[in-house]
């Protein structure tokens, strides 16, 4: 299974409340099924929006998303799409009661997977930080954290990620680290993969740069 | 800006913090609590000394209970300017086939000394004032034995052989300080009336009321203090309104000491409330303070603003308290009316400022952790990672400390009962962490290869183990104290309710000579009744301990105490140590060397006193105890001490001694019994004409016993339950600090959950699994703690098997963890109010960016306060250096 997302016409704006402000505007777009793209755009532009929406966490005010499975070329609703898909986030979102290679296991856990450690094994030996494997998170450096939070959205075999400035935080060679991780993990496991970035060396590397410009999404 | 002003601005803005809140709730909690109990002590402690000046009706009190000694009234005359003798009664009185127990008053023409007598015409009718008692012939009665024995005004009362007519309701009489406490039904009658060879003296007291001066009050107490060995009258009762002491002030200030001392675990709860809230709190005050420093704060300044936003917290928190405590306790004590009439709520300002100060100490106890964190602030932390530091744990443990140390000594009045106290609450809470700290491991391990929402549950409890441990404790130790004390009440209910009737049939005799024995003993066999057990005894008065008076015997006030300085029953058998259980050996180490003492030794009898009288009067073997017995006096020394098995036998007896040729002649001597029966329906029905014939025969079914047991029952759950309020109280507040110290964690993790696909019921089930399991560990180790308490109680302390409900223990334990259970979840419920999108803009808690932003500007006014006040400070010493002659001559 592979999914591709198409964008069409989705507008959404929102009331400060004493002016409505439209923050996207006609936007059409498509996310090929296997492939990085990454968003990039100013400051307050409607990325991070844009990818609540994409990842069926909102909805916005008119337009359509759909998700399709190019294998089958069926349509996915939104609630399944959440089965497959996982996130990454700027600040990493880890639990601290738990170590290392739990934090890596916990979607596999919360499913009952009997399995769930030894494959957050795997991907903590993939990340590189086996050595970790039962450290408390607070112990690790930021850049270690992130690992552990893109190792976490991969155990689970994800169809589709997404990832909001996974480098936001980190500095630049820890980000290039982490970019090229993430892009080695997107291509080693077929994922779809898109990212919102700031950072203009991450997006240029991806396989597609989609950019906001007046609002809408342009090829960059 | 004034820094009043600046504290009154942090103040506001850190109430709107949840955990500021649950901070300060707790506070007004405790508070309510400590000024509750003072506020009800104060005003008690008023109504007994407002009832010494106004309802003693003399200057002074005399009680007597044993036969006056002619000498005694003559004494008691040259003290006083005028005097009036005054014989009450217990008798038993009869209307048809009504009946009840009477206490009446004999009273001559010279009666009420001081005050007046409260009468009315006819029962709820007005309420007039006279100057003298019944006339003779005449019979006035309280509306309460009117009713009961249902009488109309006019009617023909029998009293003994007279017949006197009811002439009036009596309402009140002004000697009635010394009826406090006893709701028996009473009445007036004229001395001529009452002859007190047709009672028992047991059942007489002798009540000299005498006016005299303060001088004759001092002079009246040194003779008698001097003259005590000597002296007829020994058991002579004093009160007057010169000694300013109440006869119940003792006692009352026990109760009210032990209310307080309890409040230790309050104080526990509190304790863990406030350092779970404590950590966040620190926090967030050491980031704003640090971050103002940054821009110009001295640190002197930042501590004397966080100081005035304390105290200024204090004062609300303390104002707010005293309105609630005020508002309940009037309302209370308007309930109470009707039991103690003119008692009526007002704050002592002396008490109050006690409290306070007791409080304050509490407060700023609590808040030494913060404190110390304030002082060790540095800008540099700005620039350090992860400069949050968790106050030192010896800082925490020391404000426990100094409030523990504070409650102890403000409401400890016996070290021995504060340290099993202490002891108890310190076991139990061991008990129940090491039981939690071993269930959480097990089950850890049980599930370490296993996935699912309870293996990760139990792993994350086992991370948050302090704030878990400290929740668990805290309440555990509340349902185990609740657990303790309703188990108790309730077996005590049930017990004495079934054995009284096994044992002692349906009707005791608390006193008969032994020709009423005789009389009753045939009535027995005519109505096919039967006597279950009878036992001789003759009352006696201790007097002294050791050759000192009773009165001068220095023991705190106690039950015992009170107790043995009215009459008291003394009974014998063959042998003591055959009949009774002999737990220590006589030791007469106290008397050896002495040849005074070893004579007096030589003449005494043996006595065996009960195990409970022994703590309470600080008494040990060898003991001497001097007992007044039918006007003469007797010397006993101790050689064993037995114990009473409640619920086993109402017939039990405090002093027990051997039949032996020295007792034997005063022991046949006025002998009296006690004995219980079971009547049969015939006999029942006839009880009331028997008693007609044999007046002075002292009876009370079981029924009735029961029946005010349970009252004095329902009256301690009365007491458990306003005690309970106040537990569950900051129990929830504990449990809510708690879920608020994770609550940022949990919302991280429910958003996680969602963002991983799963439902916002799966959310629930997980934070539910978590809270069942605390709920249900801390239910069973605090449930399974009290009955192992009442289990030793009754193993060790009563003698008695104690018998288990596992249906008692399951109801209990359900109970306990779904109540808990729902206050959790409904607690927990904000951190369900999260979406995976929170997590995508990073906004779990804004409540850092807000801080630093208020820090900033806050900082910038504080600059300007600083400016103000040094200016003003300037301008103020100018002026009083200008105007230094103007300002003494006014102060002249």
């Amino acid at each position: 299974m592979s999914i591709e997302i198409k964008v069409s016409e989705l507008s959404h704006g929102f009331d400060d409340g004493s002016q409505s402000i439209k923050l996207l505007n006609n936007v059409n777009a498509l996310f090929e099924a296997k492939k990085l793209t990454a968003i990039t755009g100013m400051s307050g532009c409607g990325k991070s929006t844009l990818l609540t929406f994409l990842a069926g966490l909102d909805a916005p005010e008119s337009g359509q998303i759909k998700y399709i499975d190019t294998s089958t070329n069926r349509r996915i609703y939104r609630r399944d799409l959440k089965k497959c898909m996982s996130l990454i986030f700027q600040q990493f979102h880890l639990l601290p009661e738990l170590n290392t290679v739990q934090n890596i296991a916990f979607p596999l856990l919360l499913r009952g997977d009997k399995r769930a450690i030894d494959k957050a094994k795997f991907w903590l030996d993939k990340i590189n930080l086996t050595a970790a494997c039962n450290r408390p998170i607070h112990q690790l450096s930021g850049g270690e954290q992130q690992r552990v939070a893109i190792a976490r959205a991969f155990v689970t075999e994800p169809k589709i990620i997404f990832a909001d400035e996974p480098t936001g935080s980190l500095d630049s060679s820890t980000g290039a680290y982490i970019q090229a991780l993430l892009y080695d993990f997107c291509k080693s496991v077929d994922t779809t993969t898109i990212l919102v970035t700031h950072n203009e060396q991450l997006a240029k590397s991806a396989d597609q740069q989609l950019t906001f410009i007046d609002r809408k999404l342009m090829q960059a | 800006m004034n820094i009043f002003i600046l504290a009154y601005r942090i103040l506001r803005s850190n109430i709107k913090t949840l955990n500021h809140r649950l901070w300060a709730l707790t506070h007004l909690a405790l508070a309510i609590y400590i000024l509750f109990v003072s506020g009800g002590q104060g005003a008690l402690q008023k109504y007994l000394n407002n009832d010494l000046a106004t309802m003693l009706g003399a200057d002074t009190v005399v009680e007597v209970k044993t036969p006056i000694a002619p000498t005694f009234a003559t004494f008691l005359a040259q003290y006083s300017d005028r005097q009036t003798d005054i014989l009450i009664v217990e008798l038993v009185m009869s209307n048809d086939t009504k009946w009840s127990e009477i206490l009446l008053k004999a009273v001559n023409s010279t009666y009420p000394l001081n005050g007046e007598i409260e009468v009315s015409q006819k029962l709820g009718g007005q309420i007039e004032s006279v100057l003298s008692g019944p006339k003779k012939g005449e019979i006035w009665l309280s509306e309460r034995a009117i009713v009961k024995l249902n009488y109309h005004i006019g009617d023909m009362v029998q009293v003994h052989d007279r017949q006197l007519r009811l002439t009036a309701v009596l309402v009140n009489e002004p000697d009635r300080l010394l009826s406090f406490g006893n709701f028996k039904p009473n009445g007036l009658l004229n001395r001529a009336d009452l002859s007190h060879k047709y009672t028992s003296e047991s059942r007489q007291t002798h009540r000299f009321l005498l006016q005299q001066t303060q001088q004759q009050w001092f002079a009246l107490q040194e003779t008698q203090k001097a003259q005590w060995v000597s002296e007829a009258q020994q058991d002579a009762k004093f009160i007057s309104v010169y000694s300013g002491k109440h006869p119940l002030s003792n006692l009352q200030q026990r109760i009210f000491n032990f209310i307080g001392l309890i409040s230790i675990v309050l104080l526990l709860l509190a304790a863990i409330a406030f350092d779970l809230a404590g950590n966040t709190m620190s926090n967030r005050q050491t980031q704003f303070f640090t971050v103002a420093m940054s821009t110009g704060l001295t640190k002197s300044k930042a501590v004397l603003i966080w100081f005035s936003a304390a105290m200024l917290q204090f004062i609300v928190v303390i104002v707010l308290a005293i309105i609630i405590v005020t508002f309940s306790l009037s309302g209370l004590f308007f309930v109470a009316h009707e039991v103690l009439p003119n008692l009526k709520f007002s704050w002592s300002l002396v008490d109050i400022l006690q409290r306070i100060c007791l409080l304050l100490i509490i407060y700023f106890a609590s808040l030494l952790p913060v404190l110390w964190n304030l002082l060790q602030l540095n800008v540099k932390a700005l620039l350090v990672a992860n400069s949050n530091s968790k106050p030192n744990l010896s800082i925490r443990l020391l404000s426990i400390l100094i409030s523990f140390c504070v409650i102890t000594y403000t409401y400890s009045d016996n070290a021995v009962l504060t340290t099993y106290l202490y002891l108890g609450f310190a076991l139990a809470a061991a008990a129940i962490y090491l039981f939690t700290l071993l269930t959480l491991h097990l089950t850890c391990r049980l599930l370490a290869k296993r996935s699912g929402f309870t293996a990760i549950i139990v792993n994350v409890m086992l991370q948050r183990i302090n704030t878990k441990i400290a929740q668990i404790v805290g309440i555990g130790l509340c349902i185990f104290v609740i657990s303790f004390i309703s188990i108790l009440t309730e077996n005590y209910s049930k017990q004495f309710h079934t054995l009284s009737f096994k044992q002692d049939g349906n009707l005791l005799v608390e006193q008969a000579t032994p020709q009423e024995m005789n009389s009753f003993n045939q009535w027995l066999e005519q109505t096919d009744s039967s006597l279950l057990q009878s036992k001789p005894f003759v009352f006696g008065n201790l007097i002294g301990i050791n050759g000192q008076p009773l009165g001068h015997y220095s023991l705190k006030p106690n039950e015992s105490l009170s107790k043995v300085q009215k009459a008291i029953r003394l009974h014998w058998l063959q042998d003591i140590a055959g009949a009774w259980q002999t737990t220590r050996s006589p030791n007469k180490q106290q008397t050896q060397g002495n040849q005074a003492a070893e004579k007096v030794l030589q003449s005494a009898a043996p006595i065996s006193v009960v195990d409970e009288v022994m703590t309470d009067l600080e008494l040990s073997i060898g003991d001497r105890l001097t007992f007044q017995i039918n006007g003469a006096t007797r010397q006993y020394y101790i050689t064993s001490e037995h114990r009473h098995i409640p619920g086993k036998s109402l017939l039990s007896f405090w002093f027990v001694h051997p039949l032996q040729q020295k007792t034997q002649a005063f022991s046949n001597d006025k002998t009296l019994f006690v004995a219980s029966t079971s009547l049969s329906k015939e006999a029942q029905a006839e009880l009331a004409h028997f008693w007609r014939r044999f007046p002075l025969i002292q009876m009370q079914p079981t029924e009735l016993i029961a029946e005010k047991i349970q009252s004095f029952l329902q009256a301690l759950e009365v007491i458990v339950l306003f005690y309970s309020g106040f537990l569950v109280m900051l129990s929830t507040l504990v449990v809510w600090t708690g879920i608020n110290a994770y609550v940022d964690c949990d919302k991280m993790r429910n958003g996680l959950m969602l963002s991983f696909g799963l439902s916002k019921l799966q959310c629930y089930k997980m934070t539910s699994i978590e809270w069942l399991f605390t709920s249900f560990i801390t239910s069973f180790g605090a449930l399974l703690g009290a009955y192992l308490a009442v289990y030793l109680l009754y193993i060790y302390s009563l003698g008695e098997p104690f018998y288990f409900s596992v249906t008692q223990f399951v109801s209990s334990l359900l109970e306990g963890t779904l109540a808990l259970f729902f206050v959790a979840f409904i607690l927990n419920y904000s951190s369900f109010n999260i979406s995976p999108i929170n997590l995508l803009k990073g906004n779990l808690s804004d409540s850092l960016s807000s801080n630093l932003k208020s820090a900033q500007k806050l900082s910038k006014q504080c600059n300007s306060s600083t400016s103000f006040i040094r200016k003003f400070s300037v301008k103020y010493i100018v002026f009083i250096i200008k105007n230094w002659k103007k300002i003494v001559r006014r102060l002249k």
